[in-house]
């Protein structure tokens, strides 16, 4: 039998019997659906929560958290390790066959604060209590998009000074705690976390009135200046130095920085952590952050990093993805489920058609039709009803996803990291879940096809 | 003289296996010749359909030998019996078997599906139809025709590919009288003018007369008739 031929009696056999196909292509169209629906679902899910929140191929080790030291150890000043990782654990680590890159990050190891946003959002605001630390200017250099470059100032030299107007009106005078003549600066670079501009866009900036912070307007020339209290805070004063205050400009958002502060160029944080607190603190990184050659890596990585006494800082993007991955393999077995009553509705109504169709195949017989012609038929018949339910559903799929977005975009309330769309359908999701119904439709006709392959034509055509 | 049409040896089928196996035919032998009309009567159930499914290559668990133009039948395979169904033999059973969904053109052109057929199915199923009498019928659907008009549809499919033989299983079963001779009339024609083997199934003493040859059955066996 030529194709034609084929597709000329699958053609004839669909109007004919259209309705009673389409009630069994249903299951298979609610299935496809569902699995299509729910894995885009996922994979939307996912994309955002490890794409933007919390990513995957890369892993933060810090100390593991020790007891509190007894009042012996305190009194006695022994047991207490400094504070951070070893310089050769972090040689170790960034050697390790997994890990792509390794950027140590360093803590402030002295009270900050930090007060400005005028320029932008029309009042200064700040907090007398900073969270902030140093990351290498590598790790960060893609996620600049502005001219200003985010690393050490002080790096191009700077004419002598003492006090802030021997400098340049945009300059400082970077003048440290125990020395005599300074250093004229550029404001320090800062960046912020995506997150943290969500949190004031969200959060912050409603409740206070203020206007959301665009990132375009956050990253544009320039930037935003304002003014570092190092040394001193709410929460008392620093170890050793002189508070001083000292201009920033914020440069960037990236997502390696502090989720709630501000992160600066390393060679800043070394150089202010020795002023106020001392050598130590400027040798040993509170945390290193590894990036991982892929996804796979990031459990060896964290095992040698035990090796070390390190832990992970944060489990989060872990529990995610298997929370996430879990939910798809749920949903994908209502899916399954559906598909398999779709299947089951396929080889009955198939089963009704092959026997109604008893003479019609034993006469295709006797005119010269070869039992595999007939197999051929029936199964093309499945393959059409598979593919109409499967691509209608997949197509279902889509058109829900896209009135859910809507409806999350005008009625869902923004929220941080809120998407604009909560679906991800890539191609190999597109045409698998369409195979799957195909594949479903087929199997439940394979029943049908035996039977209508084994009708004996003399029998079928009885006496007449 | 040419090759038979058919040549058959010793043909036995068997139905059924140990206490409930019957056979149908019992050691058949016996000669087709092309351009002659063929009839094979007997009384219900012994087995005149039976030995129409084996000319017909539809049956191929007989015991004996059938050969169709010198070619042994057992040794072709399924496929090559298909082929050889829908290259050299048409079918015209009692009950027409149209397929009520097609019109008459494309019932008629039903052969072309499942074989290669030079031309155009369309214009081949016109031709066979005005030679069977039915020309202008060509749209209408299966049951808005008479029986003795469908029946003509039948033998029209029949001819579609020209086969060298036509094996008709009771085709006056469902006619009234006139109808009947119309359709005897025809099958004649077809065996004297195209030389074809006909080959028919009947009760009817008047087909049976018109044929050149009577083969009677009775329990399966042949009774040697003028
Ligand atoms: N497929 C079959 N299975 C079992 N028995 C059959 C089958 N076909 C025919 N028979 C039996 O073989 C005998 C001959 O049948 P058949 O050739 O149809 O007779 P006729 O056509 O002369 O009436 C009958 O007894 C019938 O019951
Ligand atoms: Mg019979």
């Amino acid at each position: 039998m030529t194709p034609g031929a084929l597709a000329l009696l699958v053609r004839r056999e669909l109007s004919r019997s259209g309705g009673a196909l389409a009630t069994a292509g249903f299951g298979i169209l609610a299935g496809t659906f569902a699995l299509a629906f729910f894995v885009a679902l996922g994979l939307g899910a996912r994309a955002v929560l490890l794409g933007d929140v919390f990513p995957l191929d890369r892993v933060e080790l810090e100390p593991e958290a020790r007891p509190e030291p007894g009042l012996l150890a305190l009194l006695t000043g022994r047991g207490k390790a400094p504070p951070g990782i070893a310089p050769e654990a972090v040689e170790r680590l960034s050697r390790h066959p997994g890990v792509a890159a390794a950027y140590p990050k360093l803590k402030f190891a002295f009270p900050s604060g930090a007060f400005g946003g005028k320029e932008i959002i029309g009042r200064d605001v700040g907090t007398h209590e900073m969270l902030a630390d140093g990351v290498a200017p590598a790790l960060v250099a893609p996620d600049i998009k502005g001219p200003t470059p985010f690393e050490d100032p002080l790096a191009r030299g700077g004419a002598a000074c003492s006090v802030d107007s021997d400098c340049a009106s945009s300059e400082y005078c970077e003048l440290p705690s125990d020395a005599a003549r300074g250093q004229c600066s550029a404001p320090v670079p800062v960046i912020v976390s995506p997150y943290l501009v969500e949190i004031f866009n969200k959060g912050i900036a409603p409740a206070h009135g203020l206007p959301q912070l665009g990132m375009t307007l956050v990253t544009r020339a320039q930037g935003v200046t304002f003014r570092l209290q190092l040394g001193v805070s709410m929460m008392g004063a620093a170890k050793r130095g002189k508070s001083r205050d000292v201009k920033a400009r914020l440069v960037g958002v990236s997502r390696s920085a502090l989720d709630l502060g501000a992160t600066l160029p390393l060679p800043v944080v070394e150089r202010w952590n020795r002023e106020y607190f001392g050598p130590e603190a400027a040798t040993r990184p509170s945390s290193l952050l590894l990036r991982t050659k892929t996804a796979a890596d990031v459990a060896s990585v964290v095992q040698a990093g035990a090796a070390e006494g390190l832990v992970a800082r944060d489990s989060r993007a872990r529990d995610v993805s298997v929370l996430v991955t879990s939910t798809i393999a749920l949903l994908s077995l209502v899916a399954g489920t559906m598909l398999v009553v779709g299947a089951t509705n396929i080889a009955h109504t198939f089963r009704m058609l092959v026997s109604e169709r008893r003479r019609e195949i034993g006469l295709y017989r006797a005119l010269g039709a070869t039992p595999g012609d007939i197999r051929a038929w029936v199964l093309a018949l499945a393959v059409a009803v598979g593919v109409a339910g499967g691509l209608a559903g997949v197509g279902l799929a889509r058109v829900a996803a896209w009135l859910v977005d809507l409806l999350a975009a005008t009625h869902l309330p923004d929220f941080p990291f809120k998407p604009a769309s909560f679906f991800l359908f890539p191609a190999w999701l597109v045409v698998g879940a369409a195979a799957f119904g195909v594949g479903f439709a087929v199997t439940g006709a394979l029943f049908a096809v035996r039977r209508a392959v084994k009708i004996d034509p003399m029998e079928a055509l009885g006496s007449g | 003289m040419s090759v038979p049409a058919y040549e058959l040896q010793a043909v036995s089928r068997t139905f059924g296996v140990g206490d409930a196996a019957r056979r149908a035919l019992d050691a058949v032998s016996l000669t087709i010749e092309a351009g002659e009309v063929t009839a094979i009567t007997g009384p219900s159930g012994s087995g005149k359909s039976t030995l129409l499914a084996i000319l017909g290559a539809l049956d191929a668990g007989y015991v004996g030998r059938v050969s169709l133009q010198g070619v042994d039948l057992a040794s072709l395979d399924e496929r090559a019996r298909a082929r050889l169904r829908a290259q050299k033999i048409g079918f015209v059973f009692q009950s027409f078997h149209l397929l009520a969904h097609l019109s008459v053109r494309d019932n008629v052109s039903v052969p072309a599906l499942f074989a290669r057929s030079a031309g155009d199915p369309a214009s081949r199923a016109e031709e066979v139809l005005a030679r069977v009498g039915l020309p202008g019928r060509s749209r209408d659907r299966p049951d808005a025709l008479s029986g003795g008009q469908r029946q003509r549809v039948a033998i029209a499919r029949a001819l579609f590919a020209s086969p060298e033989i036509l094996l008709c299983d009771e085709p006056t079963g469902n006619l009234d009288r006139a109808s009947s001779a119309e359709i005897v009339a025809l099958l004649v024609r077809e065996a004297r003018e195209r030389g074809r083997a006909v080959v028919v199934v009947t009760h009817d003493p008047e087909v049976s007369s018109r044929a050149d040859r009577e083969v009677s059955l009775r329990d399966g066996a042949l009774v040697e008739a003028a």
